[in-house]
């Protein structure tokens, strides 16, 4: 009985996420005597980030990656380093990124993949909610946290900003996206060029392929 | 809808038990909720997530393994012994059975003590079930890039032909201090 009443609040609300990070000093713990399950963690970063208004464009499902695997290091440490990997059509790459806990400034520019990879335009963005291209409000970004990627062919690589400035200027919030320190952000990035971003411009079946690069900024 | 669930609300509830679910953060509880089975986690999105009653409504905890979204890093641990977990491992945690999808290639297991139980609560993985301890945490943590499910099986004496022996890096600090 009490299960089927959870069960209909489940129905009757809006769930809230909560999002913690299960980092070198965290365990998860589940005892069946106890009943309990428990996760202990030394450096909680998520806090409550109400993401049901920043949902990810219709009918495109994620492909959760991991930057310090694909870097070789925590997301902001590079100040010089790149890489590829390709995207399938209706779906989006997102990276759960820790921002630094102290002053960082730098810009991550998209380009053309290498050869391997299918070229194809692409929306890159910055926000505590996965999928989400639109940052239209500050709780989930400040500033420009959003920008579209590299047009094949194209001569202009296309920038994202970003900085953990306390206090940027009027300038950097219309050029950079302003991220809190040791804040839980997504790195989001689609094949679409166009809101809401449902239409994917990858005309390979197999993906196209993303270029990115990491570089320190001014 | 909110009128049945008032109904319910009136309902003398029975006497089941169900499962807690805690975060604490530096000693801190800071969210001690409900728990509805099960607890997932899924090597493709490297997340587990779990749905809990708080305050009255469900919300979704959602782990996230930043560390660990590479292929060849997943393990399962069970008596001190290491094995790998294919990259495309799922497991979903319920009260008394921890489900491992996929393979894991531990090949012919062995017990000391003659038989492998395999009573609830048990470990169900590519078709082997081993019980496991009740009155001690299973346990999933990281080191580096690496990613374990660490469990005591009932009898704690199961060696498989693959399997590694495993030196829990939480416990070297401490060999390391008595030293």
């Amino acid at each position: 009985m009490k299960q089927l009443l959870l069960l209909l609040f489940a129905f009757d609300s809006m769930a809230a996420q909560y999002f913690y990070d299960l980092d070198e000093t965290a365990e998860l713990k589940i005892n069946v005597d106890a009943e309990n399950a428990s996760l202990v963690s030394g450096a909680l970063i998520g806090p409550e980030t109400d993401c049901t208004l920043h949902q990810p464009p219709v009918g495109t499902t994620p492909q959760t990656m991991s930057y310090e695997a694909f870097s070789g290091n925590p997301f902001g440490d590079s100040t010089s380093s790149s890489f590829s990997f390709a995207i399938p059509i209706n779906k989006y790459a997102t990276f759960p990124v820790t921002t630094p806990l102290t002053l960082y400034l730098r810009k991550n520019s998209f380009e053309q993949p290498t050869a391997n990879y299918t070229p194809a335009s692409y929306t890159v963005s910055l926000s505590k909610c996965p999928g989400d291209f639109n940052v239209s409000s500050p709780d989930v970004g400040r500033g420009r946290c959003v920008v579209g990627g590299q047009y094949a062919g194209g001569s202009t690589a296309p920038v994202l900003r970003w900085t953990t400035k306390d206090n940027p200027s009027p300038t950097d919030l219309v050029v950079k996206c302003i991220l809190e320190k040791n804040t839980l952000y997504y790195l989001n990035i689609i094949h679409s060029t166009v809101p809401p971003y449902t239409d994917s411009v990858c005309t390979d079946a197999s993906g196209c392929g993303v270029l990115f690069t990491e570089l320190i900024d001014n | 809808m909110k009128l049945l669930t008032l109904i319910f609300l009136l309902t003398p509830m029975s006497s089941q038990a169900l499962w807690t679910f805690n975060v604490i953060n530096d000693g801190s509880p800071v969210l001690y909720s409900d728990l509805l089975f099960p607890i997932s986690y899924t090597h493709s999105t490297c997340q587990f997530q779990a749905a809990v009653i708080n305050n009255g409504s469900a919300d979704d905890v959602i782990i996230i393994n930043t560390a660990g979204c590479t292929s060849n890093n997943h393990f399962i641990v069970i008596d001190g012994y290491r094995y790998p977990l294919s990259d495309t491992v799922e497991v979903n945690f319920y009260s008394d059975l921890h489900l491992f999808t996929e393979t894991s290639n531990l090949n012919n297991c062995t017990s000391a003590s003659g038989i492998i139980p395999t009573d609830p609560p048990r470990i169900l993985l590519n078709g082997l079930s081993i019980e496991f301890k009740a009155d001690s945490d299973a346990l999933v943590f990281t080191d580096g890039n690496n990613l374990y499910f660490k469990y005591d099986s009932i009898n704690g004496d199961i060696v498989c032909d693959n399997g590694v022996e495993f030196i829990d890096p939480r416990e070297i600090i401490f060999l390391g201090g008595f030293e």
